[in-house]
């Protein structure tokens, strides 16, 4: 049974595998959160979304997740997120970093938030209900910080993309060059594996990205397909 | 970037500004769809999500449904994660997009303080 089974429109196998596994993702445990509380994480961003009446609501998936499994602190960033990346300001991270939250931790939840809304704004577009949420599943995050993470930039350290990202950098980008929207979260590497493996598959593979002539979508020409990307972005007002 | 040299390549006169304001017109076809698709699928009005979708799949078939929701999904993400991270634009990209960066108003994006080379 397909994923999107109960979809009018044929949804595109590779789509249905990608999102099937990142449901997976979030009931598990992460680097630096269990599954309860990546599971809590994504719970409260539905919550927020619906409530902000950006997606609809759905029985038993928009619950609010339960008071003890998140400090206040990462629930503001949850929301912040989920609901108004735009109004996010460097302030906004500090104050998370003085509420005892590691950056790492801020980076993690970032992660499991923007790929939920993914799934979710997808869900709505073809017209069916967002997929339930996994019950979380036991097991104890890995701990693993790549120490050849640096100051590229951004508010957190990043995994370079070059020589000096040392074997980390070429465990999760392979080798080559990558856009700092695909480094952004490499200071937890298994999301930023995660966002870089949605990429190839929903939008295009990376080395076809100055190939303007292409586009990874049967039914839509590329800049079709960069209409949609700019007025999301535009609304959105991402600079980048 | 990827818009307007997508676009110039099938010699199409792109209007970037429709982005900001799809009152204009793109010049892409179908971009007038394209662009109530994107603006609702992340909106509030989900009866004027349901007219967008209606309209999308009339025209061009199921089809091309999936493929639209695909990108506003996949860039709602990349979104949330540029912002939240406080990512800088690459100098490749910034300089590209400068000649209408400040008219459209895109330089008053409260993310543009994250690229203070801009």
């Amino acid at each position: 049974m397909g994923f999107y089974e109960d979809s009018k429109f044929q949804t595109d196998p590779a789509y249905e595998r990608y999102h099937e596994e990142e449901f997976e993702t979030f009931a598990k445990a992460g680097t630096w959160l269990t599954g309860e509380e990546r599971t809590a994480i994504a719970r409260q961003a539905r919550y927020a979304r619906c409530r902000a009446g950006v997606q609809e609501a759905m029985d038993g998936e928009t619950r609010k997740p339960a008071d003890d499994v998140l400090p206040r602190a990462l629930l503001d960033v949850v929301t912040q997120i989920a609901v108004a990346p735009k109004d996010i300001e460097r302030s906004f991270f500090e104050r998370t970093l003085a509420a005892e939250i590691s950056d790492a931790e801020y980076v993690e939840t970032v992660g499991v938030v923007a790929r939920l809304a993914n799934l979710d704004v997808f869900a709505r577009g073809i017209g069916v209900a967002m997929r339930p949420l996994r019950e979380p599943v036991d097991g104890e995050p890995s701990f693993e910080r790549p120490d050849t993470a640096m100051d590229e930039g951004a508010w957190v350290p990043t995994l370079p993309s070059d020589e000096s990202g040392g074997a980390a950098a070429k465990a999760l980008y392979g080798g080559g060059m990558m856009p700092f929207v695909y480094r952004a979260l490499s200071l937890v590497p298994a999301e930023a594996a995660r966002v870089i493996n949605g990429g190839n598959i929903q939008y295009l593979p990376l080395n076809k990205f100055f190939d303007f002539s292409y586009s990874h979508h049967p039914s839509l020409s590329r800049p079709q397909v960069e209409t949609v990307a700019g007025r999301v972005s535009a609304l959105n007002e991402c600079f980048y | 970037m990827a818009l307007r040299a997508s676009a110039e390549l099938r010699g199409y006169k792109v209007k970037i500004r429709a982005i900001i304001d799809p009152s204009e017109g793109i010049g892409i076809p179908d971009g007038d769809l394209l662009l109530a698709f994107a603006s609702t699928v992340i909106g509030t009005d989900a009866e004027a999500l349901a007219n967008a979708r209606n309209a999308l799949v009339k025209r061009l078939g199921d089809d091309a449904l999936v493929a639209p929701s695909v990108i506003a999904g996949n860039f709602s993400r990349n979104d949330r994660v540029a912002d939240a991270i406080g990512i800088p634009m690459e100098a490749d990209f910034l300089n590209k997009s400068q000649d209408f960066r400040e008219d459209f108003g895109i330089n008053r994006f409260l993310s543009a303080r994250n690229t203070p080379a801009r």
